[in-house]
């Protein structure tokens, strides 16, 4: 049988997961380098280098169509990339279909197996890796555990919740202890409240078993909260990858800083600055009088939110962004000045 | 003051018109059945209730002899159909068939285009030509032909419904493609397969014209038959052997049906 | 699943059909171009002979004279299969949009009891009229007892009695198609034209028709081609006296002992049908797969 030795072998060992290993290399588990993917005339993915390391919550993000689903195709073996490599333990797996890789996906409608049981799905990937029958019903009991699922083995999909599914996909997909498991879009089936319920399982989950997760949305929140890293995605390319804080306080470009959070953008030249253009995010500005004001405008628009307020305000650089604590008093029509501290500053390459 | 409410699926006559077309298919087949009770000679006067037609039919050994022809090659035919139209069905709908696809389609559409009357000369003519002498393997042959596009049905639609997410699942957890098959392609469509050679066994038990025209005396088929007697005129025991072979095919087909029929209501 | 694989999967389909069905229709076009042995069967040479004989007949010098006996045959076929599409069409189309609007387990039901039909054996399906038609019959019998009649109805043996069991065998066929296209359309689609002022005969013509069309396009030709080929009902219920392209192309082939001429009238009408198909699976979906 070709490339058994890329599966997860048999644990001899009692413990919860595989020791994750022992020494923290700063080698990356994965190695994606100048990866291209072509559906004839269409590219949907141009050069993509990415390092995947040892137990981080990577995040693939951006808008649909940017080509995140398709790195999670070829990372899971479901698509072969047209051009570059894609390297687990130093070794090319491009070409490797779906069996011989060590990875596992959670897939986005969960892909349960509906002729059987929750046991019989969990069970699925231990029995094909060839664990043997006794070890099998001991792991289905404590990956079932894991997930807080303990009394469902028996049931059938169908007669699980969507949020019930979706635990057992996880358990199915991490069972077999692979290197590296894949999400893609896990919580968008899910209604808001069960979504944060899941954000937080999802990230003790990962923590726990040291495993890597991949996760792919469109959702910027959703990264910001579980991400070790971020990588954003559009048309194709990679535009930057970073932690959370990183990306958000320092976008990259125009597009980076648009899709996550909320940005004023003003050419670089009016605030005395070089390059092409700055943004600077509406909650970092502050309303003062308009003589002390970095920009000045008059108030276009007033959006109460709760907490906050967002105030429009016309300038000659276009329509800027303020958030303001509590409900601020101003009234549409009011002259005003916009300030913000120097490093609120980000210059963007575009 | 009653306004009528806005309704688009309101459909004036909708109710009426729909009763007619249901009297229109089911009252000539009812008719039939409630004359083959009638235990009166002159089919049309009612004599009282009766079975007495249907034992006379069952007794006369050439509608046993026909019977049994029918049977045999329906059975021969479905399992030679339903193998191929299982192996058929992988390649179309999971397979590469680069450039090939449509010719593939249309091939094995051919069967349910093709006017039948050319169909049962064509296969007349070319068994003739080459001399094919098979007493009821010529059916067989015949009737496998008809039936793999209608054994294919189902089973192109329940893979077409269920999507390959499930399969490629198995592939993740490290199935091998022989596996994925067994273990997940093939008891999913389980219920299709069974549904399409239920499908392929009636199509092959109903069919008249390419009987008639392959069959020689020795292995006239019970439709054939039937046929026959029918030219020679309306009689009770036409009636009987008629409901019979309506029966079968209502239970065969409802069974199919609802073999495949029973998928949960996805919303 | 690799090219190699999918081709052997493929290939006892591909070959049943194409051996038995595929390689005998080309046979039957050869043949149509042969000359008619003595003994049945053909012979050479090749000729048009075939052909020449739907429109020419040889009198007795040899001379070639025109008759319309086989064009008058090939017309009425057409016209009856037309009229039969139009029928099913007309009682088809309503059918099935009163089934696409009622609540999904009447939906199931509704379809269930308008297929069925399909499945059971046509011979009995056409003998059914039989016994409704005939002299005897019951409509017959039913009028009589009411005295509206003394001389029975001649309802049976002409073409409104072949047309009728045209309509009865094939209206399955046009349901289905066209129910499985509307079934598709969006429904805020409608409601978007009532919200946009339209009435009901223009969201008709305006949404549901355009939208329909490819249903309604499967369903003509599945009613239509074998309608053009049917033997049945022009057999029983036309009494076979008055022949049409079904029960011509079996009389040529059995007492007719012509077949070359047989096969040249079954090499028109497959044109005929497989052009049609051709057109349609141009144009969209195919017409088996919409039936499905």
């Amino acid at each position: 049988m070709p490339a058994v030795s890329a599966r997860p072998a048999p644990p001899s060992a009692r413990s919860h997961f595989k020791a994750p290993g022992a020494t923290q290399s700063s080698e990356p588990l994965v190695a994606v380098r100048g990866v291209a993917m072509s559906f004839g005339p269409v590219h949907a993915l141009n050069d993509i280098n990415l390092d995947i390391m040892n137990h981080e919550f990577l995040t693939l993000l951006g808008p649909s169509g940017c080509g995140k689903t398709t790195l999670l195709r070829l990372l899971g073996g479901f698509e072969h990339p047209t051009a570059g490599e894609i390297r687990l333990d130093g070794k090319d797996v491009a070409p490797l279909p779906p069996q011989q890789r060590p990875i596992n996906t959670v897939f986005q409608n969960y892909a349960l197996f509906p002729h059987m049981t929750v046991a019989g799905n969990i069970a699925f990937g231990l029995e094909m890796s060839g664990w043997r029958k006794p070890d099998i019903a001991g792991r289905v009991e404590q990956m079932l555990a894991m997930v807080r699922l303990p009394d469902y083995g028996n049931r059938r999909p169908d007669q699980l919740s969507g949020g019930q599914q979706q635990r057992v996909a996880l358990a199915r997909a991490m069972a077999p202890s692979p290197q590296l498991l894949l999400l893609d879009e896990p919580l968008s089936a899910l209604d808001l409240k069960l979504r944060k319920e899941m954000q937080i399982e999802l990230k003790r989950l990962q923590k726990e078993s040291g495993i890597s997760f991949v996760l792919v949305t469109h959702d910027q929140e959703e990264a910001l909260t579980m991400s070790d890293r971020i990588a954003v995605m559009s048309a194709g390319r990679i535009l930057q990858l970073g932690a959370p804080s990183e990306i958000y306080d320092r976008p990259v470009n125009r597009f980076v800083a648009g899709f996550i959070g909320d940005a004023n953008i003003m050419a670089a030249a009016a605030l005395g600055r070089t390059g092409g253009s700055v943004a600077v995010r509406p909650e970092r500005v502050s309303v003062v009088a308009q003589a002390a004001g970095r920009q000045r405008g008059t108030v276009a628009g007033l959006h109460y939110l709760g907490s906050d307020t967002l105030l429009e305000v016309q300038t000659a650089e276009g329509m800027q962004r303020a958030r303001v604590r509590g409900n601020a008093g101003f009234a549409i029509g009011d002259a005003v000045g916009l300030d913000w501290p120097d490093d609120a500053e980000v210059v963007l390459q575009d | 003051m009653s306004q009528r409410t806005f309704n688009w699926r309101h459909m004036p006559g909708g109710r009426s018109l729909m009763t007619g077309l249901l009297l229109f298919l089911y009252a000539p087949l009812a008719i039939l059945v409630i004359y083959a009770f009638n235990s009166s000679r002159i089919v049309t006067v009612w004599g009282g209730f009766s079975t007495r037609w249907f034992q006379l039919v069952l007794d006369n050994p050439d509608i046993r002899r026909t019977a049994y022809t029918s049977i045999v090659v329906a059975i021969a035919a479905t399992i030679l159909a339903t193998t191929f139209a299982v192996a058929a069905v992988l390649a179309l709908e999971r397979g590469k068939l680069p450039g090939l696809r449509g010719t593939a389609e249309g091939l094995i559409a051919l069967p349910l285009v093709v006017p039948e009357i050319v169909v049962a000369i064509t296969t007349l003519v070319f068994f003739s030509a080459i001399g094919l002498k098979l007493g009821a393997g010529n059916l067989i042959v015949a009737h496998t032909v008809f039936c793999i596009p209608f054994a294919l049905l189902p089973m192109r639609a329940r893979l077409r419904d269920m999507g390959q997410s499930a399969e490629n699942a198995a592939r993740d957890l490290y199935a091998s493609e022989w596996r994925v098959f067994r273990r997940i392609t093939f008891p999913l469509l389980g219920p299709a397969i069974a549904s399409g050679a239920m499908l392929a066994f009636v199509t092959s038990l109903d069919d008249f014209i390419i009987s008639m025209m392959v069959s020689d005396a020795g292995t006239t088929t019970l439709p054939v038959y039937v046929y026959g007697m029918m030219r020679v005129g309306v009689t009770p025991e036409v009636n009987a052997v008629s409901a019979i072979l309506l029966g079968v095919s209502l239970l065969l087909v409802m069974a199919a049906l609802l073999l495949t029929g029973r998928k949960p209501a996805a919303h | 699943m690799n090219r190699l694989r999918s081709l052997l999967l493929l290939a006892p389909s591909m070959l049943t059909i194409g051996i038995f069905m595929a390689v005998p229709m080309l046979v039957a076009l050869a043949y149509s171009f042969m000359t008619s042995s003595p003994y049945g069967g053909v012979q050479m040479p090749f000729s048009v002979g075939a052909y020449v004989q739907m429109l020419y007949d040889e009198d007795f010098d040899g001379v070639q004279v025109f008759t319309p006996d086989y064009l008058m045959i090939i017309l009425r076929s057409v016209v009856l299969a037309g009229l039969t599409t139009l029928a099913c069409l007309a009682v088809a189309f309503p059918a099935a949009w009163f089934i696409v609007c009622r609540p999904p387990r009447q939906r199931q039901l509704l379809l269930f009891l308008v297929s069925l039909p399909f499945w059971i054996n046509t011979l009995i399906r056409t003998y059914c009229w039989v016994l409704l038609l005939r002299d005897e019959g019951l409509i017959n019998h039913l009028f009589e007892g009411a005295g509206a009649i003394d001389e029975p109805l001649p309802l049976l043996y002409n073409d409104g009695a072949i047309l009728l069991g045209l309509i009865y065998t094939f209206l399955p066929f046009m349901v289905l198609p066209i129910y499985s296209t509307l079934e598709r359309v969006d429904h805020r689609l409608i409601e978007a034209a009532y919200d946009l002022y339209a009435s009901r005969r223009l969201v008709f013509r305006r949404i549901l028709w355009p939208l329909a069309r490819p249903g309604v396009a499967a369903g003509a030709l599945l009613v239509f081609a074998p309608a053009l080929g049917s033997f049945l009902a022009p057999d029983l219920l036309g009494g076979g006296r008055k022949l049409l392209i079904g029960s011509l192309i079996q009389l040529e082939f059995t007492s007719g002992r012509n077949w070359p001429f047989g096969s040249a009238i079954a090499v028109l009408v497959s044109a005929a049908v497989l052009i049609a198909m051709l057109v349609q699976a141009r144009r969209g979906r195919s017409a088996a797969e919409l039936a499905a």
